[in-house]
């Protein structure tokens, strides 16, 4: 018997994913998986927008490095290889960083809408084992995810939405193959020695290197399975805690019993964080809500304000303190709302610190890691505290940012933002097919009938 | 930790680095450097070639991927008769460069270079048309590269967390490789740098697979990490500018260390593809030492198998847990070494074949074998493997003490040997003529205008 397989988490992980169908999900899953996909293709066809160099770049290398017209490349006019379809759509996915319904540490649709979405094509899968699939990859990168959490975060500097999210592509991809449980474990198997994705992209100014990462999570769970269903052998317990492990190489910590708490019980696919309103890191979203709490209800213009201090936990400082990336840096999306009063995708592509009020401003908001505030239940609370220049201090708190599971938005303001998002690349009539077609996914015959609505010709 | 300021630096550590792939032409490598070079592609492209004889299923697999996904078809599927785009190409020809574990290595850096530098730089280079001797000076940046910078994260160390230094490391030498031959310069080459460290991976997990099929992915993946990321930078694809510095270097992923001193110490004059070692065994190198004293003992002794009581092997107290009763026969010390005395020989089907189980007198010897942790060993490891192998008989104790194994560059091969050990590995896969006719064609690889033509030689004969 080959080493590591004694614990069993690996052989009860993969019993679950080959026995796994639609007919087994509760009705609430399955309104949430349409809900996902709504919003997650509204996030991909922005994201898929020339303005967007990750996205288009990878899309024209999917053109150029050729294969058979497979699956569709987003807001593109061609089809190519499923796995590079995966990577081109997977970038897009996060390119835009305004998809929701995170969960674990992890963007997970980014990654299992396009993974879902290509092999889904290739194999003209119907709409139900396409939510199955998208359900599946839930379970299995969220599971993976959590047995690897610690208590600080990125403690090897590696993604968690990446890194675990070849996981989950391989699970996705790996129900539309059909794959039996030995070659579910060799997909995961693979899937993990490819597992990959490092915090770097924070560095990185061109912002290409940060969404990149999501789709190479989706091509390498895709490539896995694929190669899994093709008869190629992997590490046959990747999830058990053998002599060389996934705890080891990316957490320093394992929490094995996180592997199957719950298991067919309960669904990660229903609890999700909710969905985002601002095209920015999701840790900003409670100090923008604050910052544009305190301008509405006070009544005061930017130009009033002398100074922000945009207090969050101590351990989530890091990632959005002056951030070179526009997304992530605190200091520049909340002087931006303020001045602008939203934060739209517009203001993540192009720097509005050319508006000399904005960098002024910026130059005045402070970003402050509070330890007392890291014992808050809320996961990355705010508090944002105003000084007007004749000298009042306003204050503002939001454990919850408004579109969270705990704060959630309406359902018409779910559909208008992807109304919004989709009619970047798209007339109106045909967004709303496209809605309507989501809606209606439990009934679809073929995913293709999805994918050839996700492509745009070239102005 | 060095260096744990954010952003670009010119003159840090990223950009020299880059600065020294960038300059170092054919012109600026010595002679010897090219000729060792040269000697490991020969060796190298006889192991790729022999994982491609119809008696293995990797060959048909991975024939069958390409098939189904098809690319663009500018770079050649060794010991096919396919072609494909030079990433896909990489991916497989890699898998099949370390598929029979009997291609050189570096010692120290824990480094399989050649299976993950050599199809990188012959499927960029037969793409861009680059000549023998550009083909010949990437190969070198990237062994370079990736001995380099697994030095930089410390191999043990990468060990220790589970990672596989060929792989994790191996990706900066197809980086280098390919970034030499698609002419990456200036930012797109740092970015090329990031984008290569934020998508290298390998888990040492395939110790655990029986198939062996996942342990030569990871060169095929660390061969195509590098192509792929060199392609998108070349297509003005951004990405980390410093990745060897900045918030979250590379160090503190992979194994919280980071020597900076290694990566650049005697850069540019001492050539790591000078210290590379040629494979007799197709087995973990960890075991040659081992295996050369052990047969040494048998053959100078005049000891039988059979009258074997006891096999010691004493082993840096570092590495010995890799090859101490490995899943994996190629990493088992226990099955090698009993095999080896039986047979005289450790060939690739004997790793995949277990030979324990139709051959009692090797399945009861394996039993006989003791691997042991030794701390003074240690001292010299992981630069060294120097083991100390014991064999009991009825007659007395029989020990070697070997540092250098037969093929380290200490002890090197002849060109005679080195010719040998290629036709054994091909005779399944290509004719006595085309054997020759590759010989050739790396022998005088600096005198080749496009390196395709070499690339040719190495499909399957019509």
């Amino acid at each position: 018997m080959p080493q590591g397989t004694g614990e069993g988490y690996t052989a009860a992980l993969t019993d679950y994913a080959a026995r796994f169908s639609y007919a087994s999900l509760p009705q609430a899953a399955v309104d949430e998986a349409k809900t996902i996909v709504l919003d997650t293709l509204g996030a991909l066809l922005l994201g898929s927008s020339p303005q967007y160099g990750a996205t288009w770049l990878t899309g024209d290398l999917a053109r150029r490095t050729g294969g058979a017209a497979e699956s569709t490349v987003i807001g593109r006019d061609f089809k190519a290889p499923c796995e590079a379809a995966a990577l081109a759509n997977g970038t897009a996915g996060y390119a835009a960083d305004i998809e929701g319904a995170s969960v674990a540490r992890q963007h997970v649709p980014a990654v299992l809408v396009p993974a879902a979405l290509a092999v889904g094509e290739r194999e003209h899968a119907d709409g139900k084992a396409f939510i199955a699939a998208l359900a599946l990859g839930y379970e299995i990168c969220s599971r993976a995810s959590e047995a690897c959490r610690t208590e600080h975060s990125y403690p090897h500097s590696f993604h968690p939405s990446a890194t675990f999210g070849y996981f989950g592509a391989a699970a996705t991809a790996g129900h539309l193959l059909r794959l039996e449980q030995k070659q579910f474990a060799n997909a995961l198997g693979i899937a993990g020695t490819n597992s990959s994705g490092l915090m770097t992209w924070v560095d990185d100014p061109t912002e290409h290197s940060r969404p990149l990462g999501i789709g190479m999570a989706a091509r390498g769970g895709v490539t896995a399975a694929l190669l899994a269903q093709l008869g190629v052998g992997g590490p046959p317990a990747i999830f058990d805690p053998g002599k060389y492990n996934i705890y080891d190489a990316y957490a320093g910590e394992m929490h094995l019993e996180r592997l199957t708490a719950g298991l067919g019980e309960s669904l990660w696919i229903t609890q999700t964080s909710g969905y985002k309103r601002h095209p920015c890191c999701g840790d900003t979203h409670t100090g923008l809500d604050a910052l544009l709490q305190i301008i509405e209800e006070h009544r005061i213009t930017a130009d009033e304000i002398a100074s922000i201090v945009h207090k969050v936990k101590a351990d989530r400082a890091p990632v959005i303190d002056n951030n070179p990336l526009k997304s992530h840096c605190a200091q520049y999306v909340l002087p931006v709302a303020a001045v602008r009063g939203k934060i739209e995708p517009g203001d993540i592509l192009e720097d509005r610190r050319s508006d000399p009020r904005i960098r002024d401003l910026a130059s005045r908001t402070r970003l402050v890691g509070d330890p007392a505030m890291d014992a808050w239940p809320a996961q990355a609370p705010a508090v944002v505290e105003v000084t007007t220049r004749d000298g009042r201090t306003l204050t503002a708190r939001v454990d919850w940012a408004k579109g969270r599971r705990e704060n959630p938005m309406t359902r018409a303001q779910l559909e208008q933002k992807f109304m919004d998002l989709a009619t970047t690349r798209m007339p109106r009539a045909a967004a709303q097919h496209l809605m309507e077609t989501v809606y209606g996914l439990d009934r679809l015959a073929d995913v293709n009938d999805l994918g050839a609505q996700l492509r745009v010709a070239p102005q | 930790m060095t260096g744990a300021v954010t952003g670009v630096a010119n003159g840090g550590m990223t950009d020299r680095f880059a600065s020294f792939v960038e300059a170092l032409t054919y012109d600026r490598i010595p002679p010897e450097v090219i000729g060792k070079t040269k000697e490991i592609l020969y060796d190298g492209v006889g192991a790729l070639l022999s994982a491609t004889a119809p008696r293995y299923d990797i060959g048909a697999v991975l024939r069958r991927f390409v098939q189904e996904t098809g690319g663009t078809p500018e770079a050649q599927v060794f010991g096919t008769d396919l072609r494909t785009n030079c990433a896909t190409a990489a991916l497989v020809n890699g898998t099949f460069g370390y598929y029979c574990d009997i291609e050189s290595h570096h010692a120290g850096a824990i480094m399989h270079a050649i299976a993950v530098v050599g199809p990188a730089a012959l499927a960029v280079g037969e793409r861009m048309h680059r000549s023998g001797k550009d083909v010949l000076a990437a190969m070198v940046c990237g062994i370079e590269s990736a001995c380099r910078v697994s030095y930089a994260l410390s191999g043990s160390a990468l060990y220790a967390r589970g990672f596989h230094p060929t792989c994790v490391a191996g990706t900066f030498g197809s980086l280098a490789a390919a970034s030499r031959l698609y002419g990456l310069r200036g930012p797109a080459l740092r970015h090329a740098f990031g984008l290569a460290g934020t998508e290298t991976s390998g888990l040492l997990a395939w110790v655990s697979d029986d198939t062996e099929h996942s342990r030569p992915y990871n060169m095929g993946l660390a061969s195509r990490h590098g192509v792929f990321a060199a392609h998108l930078a070349s297509c003005g694809f951004g990405g980390p500018p410093a990745i060897f510095e900045g918030k979250y270097p590379l160090g503190h992923a992979f194994t919280g260390e980071w020597h900076e001193d290694a990566l650049f110490g005697g850069l540019g004059t001492a050539f790591k593809v000078m210290e590379l070692t040629v494979k007799q065994y197709a087995c973990c190198a960890f075991i040659h030492p081992g295996l050369d004293g052990l047969l040494d003992i048998l053959e100078t002794e005049r000891v039988r198998p059979d009258e074997i009581r006891h096999i010691t092997l004493r082993f840096p107290a570092g590495g010995y847990h890799v090859i101490d009763n490995n899943a994996l026969r190629s990493h088992c010390a226990q099955y090698v070494l009993a095999l080896a005395a039986h047979k005289r020989v450790v060939d690739f089907d004997d790793i995949l074949h277990d030979r324990r189980q139709d051959d009692a007198g090797i399945r009861g010897l394996s039993e006989r074998v003791t691997v042991v942790g030794d701390a003074e060993l240690d001292r010299t490891y992981p630069d060294l493997y120097r083991s100390i192998v014991e064999v009991e008989t009825a007659g007395g104790r029989h020990t070697r003490d070997v540092t250098y194994p037969k093929g380290s560059p200490e002890r090197p091969l002849s060109q005679d040997e080195l010719t040998r050990k290629f036709a054994r590995l091909t005779a399944d896969v290509v004719t006595p003529k085309r054997r020759d006719e590759i010989a050739e064609r790396v022998h005088r690889l600096e005198e080749a205008a496009d390196v395709g033509e070499l690339a040719r030689l190495l499909a399957r004969e019509a």
